[in-house]
């Protein structure tokens, strides 16, 4: 399990060689290409074939690339996972999980696929969308039921169906989910990635769920707009400030560690082991790559 | 490019304010007798939409704040399929004038066009051309049977709904007068009696006429892609049915009079319907620009009331079928009386 | 292999193509193509249509194709999955 620089998520209709083509010049870390609720019933195939002819020839410039393909219960999604694993996704948003059993038997069917495609098993990650009220309430057990799953990701609109309430502007109703995605996904060091915003005109609003989501403890936030990478991925970056930081509690650490000193203080705050992993997190994430902002 | 639009088929809904105020935004009206609209959504907001009548892409429009989006290619891109995936051969638009560059970008071709509105485009994988081809290719075989020589042609577009005396007194006045005559019967499946029904009877009462040709009028004439008016009720407005009577008769010039070589063309006097008689007109108009002559015969009478096949349909739903006999020729008779045993019941 | 019925794949968008396939009486492939760019690419374009159909082998078609400058991923994409429908017994659900 690892945990990847995931800020942004932007979601590509995987219909469209315009959207595809295009999808990796707008600076989201993930490209997200979707083949569920953005593709009509008479187009699945369509999205299908046209997805697999693009991953198999465009270069993406290197953006790690991503596949939501349709829920296991439908009648497209075995076909989307059969077709989707051979050319090698960096990950796969598996929509409606609810129960570890579901991540066991799809965890099984994708190793027998990369197998067949002469992947090395367990390349491919899997991405958890959370939609439902049981699927909630299972999360330790699906976050544990698999050595891929790397992330998280909560599909709003279907846990406030599946609730039977509304979605407002204040996003009080989906608090408690969020907290748990955010602390599962912590506890088993994965990302977690906060479900979009769909006001695209409204960048303000954006801003303001994304700091929310980083103070619950997302690490990334779907897209649905080019317009809203930039926004995303400044607010999960830290600040230069944060950096420096980080930069100092490493050193001072590795000095008291040098020197046999037990605890050691920097800014006038104690610094114990979970404080310096987070700071060798963020220098990890942060500085060793080239961050744009 | 547009990101996040919505693409929905509905059923029409005529009285969607945004749908209507969206087509007056482009010079169009909003109609009805519609089967699926398309609506191209942004945040909420309808951009563009397109609707089909069978196989007619009509009430087409992208709000001008949102032109050179690619939205225009969106509708028709899916309307398409949509007609293709019902097995539709060939399908067409009817289009403002400013839609047409537009539309020819996206594979139409322009049939006719009257004024602004409608302009009459076309697509599909079998189109007017290869219509045309399929009717000269027969036209030559039965003149090559018959021994004909290319002549004087006539010909008469009829519905034959059903066949009647009248009819046959037309035939016989064209077929005396021309070397061949060329009778399209309507191919639409809108009448009361179907078209094979139709086609059948019409063909028994032209046996002996060795210059008589039946072949189907197909898509372009009097059907209903080319004027839907035609087969909807009488009560319309004039100008409505005056625009489209135009259209078709354009269509007959410019492409059947021309590769046919259609001189006169034939019709009965109408006395009854407003329709029918406001198609003549325009026929009569606008034929002689294409080198054809369009001859009225007025109508033969029965007891002082002309022959017409809707006097029979009337007396037939009356059950006066007695009545009829002498309005029709004897194998027609002889199948009327058996159609009406046959519905009966119903 | 045959097709037995018309069908067509992509659209008419910026960056994509859309074609239509159905049964030729002639043998044969036949394309008729419309594109922006057909000086250019038109020979290309059909080679790739080509292609595609000939991993299928069907003798008999004509395909219908309106270009809006897809590349050729795309234009394989929708050339197979036109084939696809074509070949289907049944037309697809809405």
């Amino acid at each position: 399990m690892n945990n990847k620089l995931r800020r942004s998520m932007l979601y590509i209709p995987a219909n469209n060689p315009a959207m595809i083509q295009d999808a990796f010049i707008y600076g989201a870390d993930t490209i997200l290409f979707d083949l569920e609720d953005s593709i009509a019933i008479s187009e699945k195939d369509a999205a299908r074939e046209l997805l697999i002819e693009a991953l198999n020839s465009l270069n993406f410039n290197n953006t790690e690339i991503a596949v939501r393909i349709n829920s296991l219960d439908s009648k497209f999604g075995l076909k989307d996972l059969k077709s989707i694993v051979p050319i090698g996704p960096d990950i796969i948003r598996i929509p409606k999980i609810e129960t570890k059993e579901q991540i066991i038997k799809i965890d099984k069917l994708i190793t027998k696929l990369e197998r067949k495609a002469n992947l090395q098993p367990g390349f491919i990650e899997i991405m958890a969308m959370i939609e439902t009220a049981k699927g909630v309430l299972n999360l330790e057990k699906i976050v544990a039921s698999s050595e891929r799953l790397s992330a998280l990701t909560l599909g709003a609109e279907d846990l406030t169906t599946d609730m039977g309430i509304k979605r407002t502007s204040l996003g009080r109703e989906l608090f408690l989910t969020r907290s748990k995605i955010a602390l599962v996904a912590a506890a088993y060091k994965i990302n977690a990635i906060d479900t979009v915003f769909s006001d695209f005109n409204d960048l303000n609003g954006l801003k303001k769920e994304t700091l929310q989501s980083k103070e619950l403890g997302f690490t990334g936030k779907a897209v649905i707009h080019p317009r809203q990478v930039d926004i995303v991925n400044h607010v999960f970056t830290p600040s230069q400030e944060e950096i420096e930081d980080a930069k100092e509690i490493v050193r001072q650490a590795s000095q008291a560690e040098e020197f046999g000193k037990g605890v050691i203080a920097v800014k006038g705050k104690m610094v114990d082991l979970p404080i310096l992993n987070r700071a060798k997190e963020i220098i990890n994430k942060y500085e060793k790559r080239e961050v744009i902002k | 490019m547009l990101w996040n639009i919505k693409i929905n088929f509905i059923k029409p809904n005529y009285n969607d304010y945004s749908w209507k105020a969206l087509l007056r935004k482009v010079g169009l009206k909003p109609e009805k007798n519609l089967d699926i609209t398309l609506l191209v959504k942004e945040q909420n907001k309808l951009v563009a939409t397109g609707s089909l009548d069978g196989n007619i892409i009509k009430c087409l429009a992208v709000d001008p704040n949102y032109q050179k989006q690619g939205l225009m290619s969106i509708v028709i891109s899916r309307l398409k399929a949509f007609l293709i995936r019902r097995e539709r051969k060939n399908y067409f638009v009817y289009a403002h004038r400013n839609q047409v560059p537009l539309l020819e970008n996206l594979g139409f071709n322009e049939l006719v066009g009257v004024g602004k509105y409608p302009v009459l485009l076309e697509d599909g994988i079998s189109k007017i051309e290869d219509y045309i081809n399929i009717i000269n290719s027969k036209i030559t075989s039965f003149n090559a049977k018959k021994k004909y020589e290319q002549g004087k042609i006539a010909s008469l577009v009829m519905n034959c709904n059903p066949v009647t005396k009248g009819h046959s007194y037309l035939i016989e006045k064209a077929s005396r007068n021309n070397q061949l005559v060329i009778i399209f019967i309507l191919s639409e499946d809108k009448s009361l009696f179907s078209a094979k029904e139709r086609r059948n009877l019409l063909q028994k009462v032209v046996a002996g006429k060795d210059n008589v040709i039946v072949v189907p009028s197909g898509n372009y004439i009097l059907s209903y892609s080319t004027f839907p008016k035609y087969f909807l009720s009488e009560d319309q407005e004039k100008e409505s049915i005056r625009l489209y009577a135009q259209l078709d008769a354009h269509l007959f010039g410019k492409y059947f009079a021309r590769s046919l070589g259609i001189k006169r063309r034939y019709v009965g006097t109408e006395p009854n319907s407003v329709v029918t008689a406001i198609y003549n007109q325009q026929l009569k108009n606008i034929l002689p620009q294409y080198g054809v002559d369009l001859i009225e015969i007025q109508r033969i009478e029965m007891k002082g009331i002309p022959i017409s096949a809707s006097r029979v349909r009337k007396l037939l739903k009356e059950d006066k079928l007695d009545q009829i006999k002498s309005l029709v020729s004897r194998t027609t008779w002889d199948y009327l009386k058996f159609w009406s045993d046959q519905n009966e019941d119903k | 292999m045959k097709i037995n019925k018309t069908a067509s794949s992509g659209s008419m968008e910026s960056s994509d193509i859309m074609i239509t396939v159905s049964p030729a009486k002639e043998k044969g492939i036949i394309i008729e193509l419309v594109s922006d760019v057909e000086e250019l690419f038109g020979s290309k374009i059909k080679k790739v249509i080509r292609d595609t159909i000939k991993e299928f082998e069907i003798e008999n078609i004509k395909v219908m194709a309106n270009d809006k400058g897809a590349l050729d991923y795309a234009i394989r994409a929708r050339t197979k999955t036109a084939i696809l429908r074509a070949l289907k017994e049944c037309s697809l659900n809405e």
